[in-house]
């Protein structure tokens, strides 16, 4: 009940600083760029992909969605956390009758709403390109979820780091400078090893199953959420 | 079960400290129930520090903050929902309205839509209510923080500098705010400021803060009849012009022995001169008319007026030598 309240009253707080359109730019601009990539090389990248054509378009569509779900992150957090920090809000907020723990929560709930939000617009438009590419209407759903989503989760320990980064610190160019350098090592992320977070997005381990990123990621983001949150209920308020 | 004279505010040894250095030490406010409490104290003396203690915005290293009886550590939620503040510079969201700043905090208190008019209203910015608050004027600005504090119906309003950086109508209009409602609407406020004269125009009760220590909590009279201007004389003979005045009644003391005046400092200061307590004219006259009759030359007679700065000086030094 309160959370729900909270929700709303984040959501009050971030109109007008287009946000959405940012989240939109994130989710279909992925797919912008996979079209763009399917218009210029279009029969060379049938006939190399004949075998499964949706397969590939969608294992090609999550390598681009990587990067730009970190930076997403980074970029959303800072702004969630920014709206307190610009007139500096927070003394505001925090003297008002509500729990600093729930506080919180409403900022990291609403980060990841407005990153599934991203997901989803990705999903949609992958379905709709693919048709539009005529890769068939045997649209392989559970692929195509598991693209959308999975990263989603086995990001949220960087999504954890980057909000409590932007809520810790008044200069937000530092959790930004963060999320550059985590897009750069996402970038190389299949080189790196499979306990390192920024290569759980990519969802490729040395036992092929992507779950298990996923779940790691679930469980470590929870758990940096939880410390994050802790830290901010002790914390003096500038 | 609640009497009807506990205090609104009761700190006991409040500290907060960083590292070694104390920024606020031992203080045991006292605040009671629709009192307008002046909390004086020059820049950096911890006034700002001891109010987020208050507000639960930072923690105590020390001691403990009751607010209605309640302890605050415990209660926070509870106690905070009776609280209305406005912490130094306003807090507001530029890219919103005026009304849409409002309503972020109107939800999270659950007090009906209809408030937000009325609180406008008690500010005067109905007018501007739709227009996006990165436009406002500081003083408007500083206007819909007030209104912010008030929109919870608050029992206390805690104002840290509400006058800063307003111009001069700007302060007067927000000493009218702050002097009515405790009439009004029967709140307890708690404002804080670095000027005597603007506390000494609204506040009942005073407490005066210099380098993280209370060091005098009183009546706005009682602090007032320790700052009041006095008469300075420069005469020919001081001992026979305190002889005379004493004479007829009057407590003279030399200016050596008193702080030295700040005022008219051109000539040798303290130098024959002595101080009586302020008079109207005409016993000012007679003051002067038994001296010279009395074959005491008199040169020169003003009014001095202590500043906040000597009165802080004698408060301290006071303490000092206790």
């Amino acid at each position: 009940m309160m959370l729900l309240q909270l929700l709303a009253v984040e959501r009050l707080k971030i109109r007008r600083k287009a946000i959405w359109p940012l989240i939109a730019a994130g989710g279909f601009g992925v797919v912008l760029l996979q079209a763009a990539n399917y218009a210029l090389r279009y029969d060379y990248l049938m006939k190399l992909n004949a075998d499964n054509p949706w397969g590939h378009m969608l294992s090609e569509m999550h390598f681009l969605a990587v990067p730009s779900l970190i930076m997403g992150l980074a970029i959303i957090a800072s702004m969630i956390a920014g709206v307190e920090h610009a007139t500096n809000s927070w003394k505001q907020t925090l003297a008002l009758p509500l729990s600093r723990l729930s506080v919180y929560a409403a900022k990291f709930v609403l980060l990841m709403g407005l990153m599934f939000a991203a997901c989803t617009m990705l999903a949609v438009g992958t379905v709709v390109l693919g048709l539009c590419l005529s890769l068939g209407t045997d649209i392989p759903y559970t692929e195509l979820l598991r693209v959308s989503y999975l990263p989603l989760l086995a990001a949220l320990p960087i999504g954890a780091v980057q909000l409590w980064l932007s809520v810790s610190l008044a200069n937000q160019a530092i959790p930004l400078t963060v999320g550059v350098l985590g897009t750069v090592v996402s970038m190389f992320g299949m080189t790196l090893g499979d306990f390192v977070p920024y290569k759980w997005p990519m969802l490729d381990n040395q036992w092929n199953e992507p779950l298990i990123p996923a779940a790691l990621g679930l469980t470590v983001g929870l758990l940096i959420y939880v410390a994050g949150s802790v830290h901010f209920v002790r914390k003096d308020v500038k | 079960m609640k009497t009807n004279n506990e205090w609104v505010i009761e700190t006991s040894g409040l500290t907060k400290a960083i590292g070694r250095k104390a920024l606020v030490q031992d203080l045991n406010l006292r605040v009671g129930r629709g009192e307008i409490y002046g909390f004086l104290g020059p820049n950096g003396a911890g006034k700002t520090t001891t109010i987020r203690m208050l507000l639960g915005l930072i923690r105590p290293t020390r001691g403990s903050v009751k607010l209605f009886g309640q302890e605050l550590k415990s209660n926070r939620i509870e106690v905070l929902r009776r609280v209305g503040s406005l912490v130094e510079y306003p807090s507001y969201y530029g890219h919103l309205t005026g009304r849409e700043n409002l309503e972020a905090v109107r939800r999270i208190l659950g007090v009906p839509v209809g408030r937000i008019d009325e609180v406008l209203s008690i500010v005067r910015l109905t007018k501007d209510a739709g227009r996006p608050v990165k436009g406002y004027s500081l003083g408007m600005k500083q206007r819909l923080g007030i209104a912010t504090a008030l929109l919870g119906n608050p029992e206390l309003l805690i104002l840290d500098e509400p006058t800063n950086g307003l111009d001069p109508s700007g302060i007067l209009e927000m000493r009218e705010l702050i002097k009515s409602m405790p009439q009004q609407h029967g709140i307890t406020i708690v404002v804080s400021s670095h000027l005597l004269s603007e506390i000494e125009q609204m506040a009942t009760q005073v407490g005066i803060i210099a380098q993280g220590r209370l060091i005098a909590q009183e009546s706005i009279e009682s602090l007032r009849g320790r700052s009041k201007g006095r008469l300075s004389l420069r005469v020919g003979a001081v001992p026979q012009a305190t002889k005379v005045l004493s004479a007829i009644g009057v407590r003279a003391e030399s200016a050596a022995a008193a702080e030295t005046p700040r005022a008219g400092a051109a000539y040798d200061e303290g130098a024959n001169r002595i101080l009586v307590d302020s008079v109207d004219d005409e016993i000012a006259a007679y003051y002067v008319r038994t001296l010279v009759e009395s074959g005491i030359e008199v040169y020169r007679v003003e009014e001095v007026r202590q500043s906040l700065e000597d009165l802080f000086l004698k408060l301290t030094d006071g303490e000092e030598s206790l």
